[in-house]
């Protein structure tokens, strides 16, 4: 009975314990936060060996409940080659990053609010699962209603993330950040809306590909704007700065996932299905992309403050995906969905470092930080582990997925002209340059601290990095675990 | 008999006469006597309506809801009239511009 | 099933081990140890794989590694031919003694982990460059070194001031840390150019892997022939990519700045292993751009060798140059180094690009690899020697006593003198054979610019070995140390190279033949191309005779200069302005790096302010407090409608009246 419920215990069993973390009311004190991160281990248990067997079989899991019978609402859950290793990295990151929290939203806590405060550390780990259910939700749906449900299910507990434990001026940012996605998700319903008139009253996914002529080009502008807004290209990006720098950085990784996420959404709605249409917008697009790309890059060179680089390195990395995916050939979306998944692990190591930095020594503004790897040097090396999976330095994932990913881009070009494909591929070469300059002026040089002002790394923060690393470098020396299943579900 | 238009007319005439005593004046009995006028105004509307309905018959419940409604603006005075004393005894004036304590 | 199927596996795997072990162990001798044993390791497998030099067949072992949706699945193979095996062989035997000197050398050093194990990955990486049989597997090897290079010429990166390279006053000092970032920087350029043109010539060929691109070249080079200017495009971006790694012109800036790491970080990577990647792979890719000029004709080809030719002799000239006024010891053999190489781009561009000159030219530009390979890692751990005995890192401070350092000035001035190319030694059959490559391809401007360079090597190298040998004055007084400074395990491994440079050298005649028999085997093999024409300037004795004739003018014209004046070259030179400005443009390293700074740095440094506080603010006050600064006053200008007054409501109903009458009697 437990095996055949799998995909339904990913997304429930977190609401579960959640409900019961918030019911307890702290008393639970800091097992509360225990508790969760085993229920996350749990569900990512369940989504690698989901992995495993997907990958020897080849066969999706498709699990359907009957949500209301009069309304004629089903839940479907679809494991299948593209949203599996989606769901699977997803579910992984919450699992690190809540390990992650601990020690960090405690001292969060006591910086904010005076003292420890058990209520709010566990009214964090509650508000926390639900990313975990949301964005597996969003990656397994198969109805366009419920996708937008586990959107939005994502969306309302990162603003009160923001809110209750951010940095400077967090009010105003949680609501600006609330206001934005909210608009992108208007937008992705609007769309919705369109094609439920459009194809005959149905929300499926699958039965996007029914909806015709001319109301196909305004579905697929409505979904597209709506989530491009939600990864931040350029023109709409404004506020990701603000809201990424000011966030708790142990949901860092998270919040950098959503803006990812529109990447899978834009292959599983347009891509697989209203492939014509989207064809449409593959060149004005594919240029977008590009000025994103490099605009990102330069506005990444010009921070100084450790977080909000990370922040602004997440639009061009973004962009890349957003270049592969609308180049509309195989390889080009194969790789642009291994890209995304490289970068999230590796944003999620990058960012994770940043609040490493901060958690030691109190000080964002890089000007004033130097020699740290001396007293940190776990630190310094995920550091350099995080930046060569963005710079697409080999053995990590990130070095696979980008030629992967270009090579589409270069089939492409043989229509267009090879312009767009040579700007984008030494935009990369920016890449190097924002990762490894701050690298050089936060770990290397002489240390303008004491060494005993500082403090110790807590092993809790460093150790689920490195398997995070880990997993990238296994995708980078053996890719064909992300891409034999990428390939063999897409057109 | 007199086309129905004219007595619409007059109605209109004595609602618009209401309608410019509450956009002008600002004292307050002459504010409650305009609203007066415009329910007679209402009043004369309805009796003349119902009348050239159906030409010769004179509907019954149409007297009656009008005698009432008499009967309520009389009352609605009344109490107006009581409330206006009262705010003068707390304004010393009975000039409606003055008596903004509510206003949100 | 016989050992020769696992030696390529063993060979680059080792190091791999070895790094993991140095990981793993807590004592600096057993990580020394255990990094050392697992390069010999692959050493050994290398000689094993030798036999097979004889056998002129490519072996290429595959296995399925990434399936793509289209073209050949990329595998996980090695290529074993006469080329990697040479290569394999050079780059494992000089790992080996270089990791046996670092033993004496970083023996009192802290960071010693990051140390062994980057230094066996390194090698371990660069095995695998040599022995992939495709490109991505090359490529990985090629990136992984490049990270390597970064993490050891920042290995001091706490940047004491001891370690910091430039100067003297009032020249700017640079730190190690910023040093590794621009080596990174530079490489990482020519890496995504590399790396775009092999997507390139994938889009076209469907496939990565180097014998069949070469086997399938007629047809994949003729379609992109289709659109003009796309081989050029490959062929310029491949060669941007070996220009970064190969410290060729226009990317050559990093090298001269890499020399802040330790020395054997200098030997092994920049001058005897990394740097020559990018002869390697001019190497391999010289046979498919070869059949596809001359075999089927395809003119655009013929640019690929002329690109080579071109970066190898602008790059020998310049920086030969350049190393006539450098000041630092590392810095001067750095800039050789870079000038050696690009003889040997030389002899691979003129190899191409007549029939007659190829063999010559490949053999030659082989063979000077390998006598590179020999002297300079040699002069560089002699010049880490000398920097850790007088402690100073300019040869015009301080000097070697030459009474206490007998060996090691042997040793030095044998590996010099295979540097300027003076006979028997190994040095002078190498570069003979590149000149007369250039010579036989009708290369005029190529052979005379060679001997030019030739000149001014000799006149550098006489110029070191003088200041450092000194017998004057000024006798070194670092450390204090009275006894003889030298320990056996810094000398041997000095010792073997040089010793190996004289034996190559007085075997010279017969070693370049068989070097000749080994190519053209290969490349008949690789070229189907059977007989080649003979070249009438190959065998003559003109090159030889015109190259020592440059010698000896070059050595006497610098014994009555260095020796006899005393270097005394401040007076020489203020008294002539012309060699005033040319002592200033060399000095200033031709002003390249100056012009690259100011164009990239500083540009970027500068703008970076005005995109984040103008362009960035602007748009975020636009959309973030503008877009909601409009609702605002929309919703005021709202509110101010509702004035709560009586009179202004009902004015409010009279419109609304009036309206519906005019819809009324209108509609």
């Amino acid at each position: 009975m437990w095996s055949s419920n799998l995909l339904l215990q990913v997304i429930v069993i977190p609401i579960i314990v959640s409900i019961i973390i918030l019911l307890t009311r702290g008393r639970l004190g800091k097992a509360g936060a225990y508790i969760a991160c085993a229920s996350l281990t749990y569900t990512s248990l369940i989504l690698v060996s989901l992995y495993i067997q997907l990958w020897s079989s080849l066969t999706s899991i498709y699990e359907e409940y009957s949500w209301s019978q009069f309304l004629r609402l089903k839940l479907g859950l679809l494991a299948d080659g593209l949203s599996l290793p989606i769901a699977l990295i997803m579910n992984l990151l919450c699992t690190v990053c809540a390990f992650y929290s601990i020690p960090y939203i405690t001292h969060r806590i006591e910086i904010l609010y005076g003292g420890e405060n058990d209520k709010l550390l566990n009214l964090y780990f509650a508000i926390y699962l639900f990313f975990a259910v949301g964005l597996t939700g969003v990656a397994l749906s198969t109805d366009l209603i419920t996708m937008y449900l586990f959107l939005e299910l994502v969306l309302i507990p990162s603003y009160f993330m923001i809110d209750l434990y951010g940095y400077h001026d967090r009010h105003r940012i949680a609501m600006m950040y609330f206001i934005w996605n909210h608009l992108g998700a208007g937008l992705f319903l609007a769309g919705i809306v369109l094609a439920y008139f459009s194809n005959g009253g149905s929300f499926n996914i699958f039965d996007l590909a029914k909806v015709q002529g001319g109301s196909a080009f305004w579905v697929c502008f409505f979904i597209l704007l709506g989530w491009l807004i939600k990864m931040a290209i350029f023109g709409f990006h404004v506020w990701l700065p603000h809201a990424h720098g000011e966030h708790p950085t142990s949901i860092a990784a998270i919040i950098a996932t959503i803006v990812g996420l529109g990447n899978y959404a834009i292959v599983r709605l347009l891509v697989n299905n209203m492939f014509n249409a989207f064809q449409l917008f593959g060149l004005p697009l594919m240029i977008w992309s590009l000025v994103t790309m490099v605009y990102g890059a330069f506005l990444t060179l010009a921070q100084d403050d450790i977080k909000r680089l990370y922040a602004c390195s997440t639009i061009s990395q973004n962009a890349y995906s957003i270049l592969g995916i609308a180049s509309c050939t195989t390889l080009g979306v194969v790789g642009g969905i291994f890209y995304f998944i490289s970068h999230m692990i590796g944003k999620c190591i990058l960012f994770s470092v940043a609040g490493i930095v901060v958690y030691l020594s109190e000080v964002r503004d890089m000007r004033k930080i130097s020699g740290l790897a001396k007293l940190a040097p776990s630190t310094a090396i995920l550091a350099i582990l995080g930046s060569m999976i963005l710079s697409a330095i080999p053995p990590l994932s990130g070095f696979q997925a980008e030629w992967a990913m270009f090579i589409g881009i270069f089939e492409k070009s043989v229509e267009i002209g090879y312009l767009v494909a040579f700007t984008g591929i030494f935009a990369t070469f920016l890449t190097l340059v924002y990762t490894f300059w701050p690298i050089k002026r936060v770990f290397f040089g002489q240390p303008s601290f004491e060494s005993n002002s500082v403090k110790k790394e807590p092993p809790m923060m460093v150790i689920p990095l490195f398997i995070l690393s880990a997993i990238s470098i296994l995708f980078g020396v053996y890719p064909d675990f992300i891409l034999r299943l990428l390939t063999y579900s897409s057109i | 008999m007199l086309p129905v238009l004219w007595y619409i007319t007059t109605a209109f005439i004595l609602y618009s006469v209401g309608i410019y005593a509450l956009i002008t004046k600002r004292n307050l009995i002459r504010l409650i006597l305009g609203i007066e006028i415009m329910v007679n105004g209402a009043h004369v509307n309805f009796i003349a309506v119902s009348s050239y309905w159906k030409g010769g018959f004179i509907d019954p419940s149409v007297s009656s809801i009008v005698i009432i409604s008499i009967g309520l603006a009389a009352s609605v005075s009344a109490v107006l009239l009581a409330l206006a004393y009262q705010a003068y005894k707390c304004y010393r004036t009975l000039d409606i511009r003055v008596m903004r304590r509510l206003r949100g | 099933m016989n050992i020769t199927d696992f030696a390529p596996w063993i060979c680059w795997i080792s190091p791999l081990i070895g790094a993991l072990l140095t990981l793993l162990s807590r004592d600096n001798t057993v990580k020394g140890v255990a990094a050392s044993s697992s390069v010999l390791v692959s050493w050994i497998s290398a000689l094993l794989m030798v036999p097979m030099v004889s056998t002129n067949q490519a072996l290429n072992v595959k296995s399925g590694w990434i399936y793509l949706p289209e073209g050949e699945p990329t595998s996980l193979g090695m290529l074993v031919d006469s080329l990697s095996i040479i290569m394999v062989n050079i780059v494992s035997f000089v790992s080996f003694l270089i990791l046996v000197y670092s033993t004496w050398y970083m023996r009192r050093e802290d960071g010693q982990t990051r140390f062994w194990a980057l230094m066996s990955l390194f090698t371990s990486s660069m095995l695998l460059l040599v022995l992939a049989d495709n490109f991505i597997l090359f490529f990985i090897g090629w990136k992984m070194v490049g990270l390597c290079s970064f993490a050891l010429i920042g290995h001091y990166y706490r940047d004491e001031e001891r370690y910091w390279i430039g100067g003297p006053p009032p020249s700017p000092f640079q730190k190690p840390s910023t040093c590794a970032l621009k080596a990174l920087l530079v490489t990482s350029f020519g890496d995504v150019a590399m790396l775009s043109g092999i997507i390139l010539i994938f889009v076209y060929s469907k496939t990565f892997n180097f014998v069949t691109l070469l086997n399938s070249s007629p047809e994949w080079m003729l379609k992109m022939a289709q659109s003009p200017g796309l081989i050029l495009a490959s062929i310029i971006l491949l060669l941007l990519g070996v220009a970064g790694k190969s410290a060729q012109f226009p990317l050559h800036i990093w090298l001269p700045e890499a020399m802040a790491g330790p020395a054997p970080v200098s030997a092994l990577i920049h001058a005897a292993t990394m740097v020559k990647a990018g002869v390697y792979i001019v190497a391999r890719l010289f046979p498919l751009y070869y059949n596809t000029y001359w075999i089927v004709g395809i003119q655009e080809a013929r640019f690929f060798f002329q690109i080579v030719a071109f970066l190898g002799v602008a790059t020998a000239f310049l920086t030969a140059t350049e190393a006539v006024t450098a000041l630092e010891i590392k810095k001067i053999l750095a800039y050789s180094t870079m000038s050696q190489i690009g003889y040997m781009m030389m002899g691979l561009g003129a190899a191409g690009l007549s029939q007659e000159a190829t063999i010559a030219g490949y053999s030659g530009s082989m063979l000077h690899l390998l006598s590179h390979a020999l002297f300079k890692a040699a002069l560089f751990m002699s010049a880490g020697a000398v920097i850790h005995l007088t402690g100073s890192i300019y040869i015009h401070e301080k000097s070697l006593d030459k009474r206490r350092t007998r060996l090691i000035w042997f040793f030095t001035w044998v590996s010099v003198l295979s540097l300027i190319g003076v006979p028997p030694f190994s040095g002078f059959w190498s570069k003979d054979e590149v000149l007369a490559a250039c010579l036989e391809s009708g290369q005029i401007l190529l052979f005379s610019l060679g001997l030019l360079t030739a000149f001014v090597t000799c006149l550098y190298s006489i110029r070191m070995m003088y200041h450092v040998f000194r017998v004057d004055a000024k006798v070194h007084d670092g450390g204090g140390h009275t006894h003889s400074e030298e320990e056996p395990v810094m000398v041997a491994p000095i010792g073997v190279l040089s010793g190996l440079s004289l034996i190559i050298g007085i075997l010279g005649y017969w070693f370049k033949n068989l070097f000749k028999e080994i190519f053209h085997g290969f490349l008949s093999m690789s070229l189907r191309l059977e007989t080649y024409p003979r070249g009438e300037w190959v065998e003559s004795t003109l090159i030889p005779l015109s190259s020592i004739s440059v010698i000896a003018i070059a050595s006497v014209a610098s014994y009555f200069y260095y020796v006899k004046y005393r270097a005394d070259y401040v007076n020489l030179i203020v008294r002539n302005p012309i060699l005033e400005k040319l002592h200033k443009v060399f000095w200033n390293r031709w002003y390249i790096d100056k012009f690259y700074e100011s164009v990239f740095v500083r540009s970027i440094l500068s703008v970076r302010s005005g995109i984040q506080g103008k362009l960035e603010t602007s748009m975020d006050v636009l959309l973030n407090i503008g877009v909601p600064g409009i609702f605002s006053r929309m919703s005021q200008i709202l509110r101010s409608m509702q004035t709560g007054l009586l009179s202004v409501n009902m004015l409010y109903v009279l419109i609304f009246l009036a309206v519906m009458m005019i819809f009324l009697l209108v509609g």
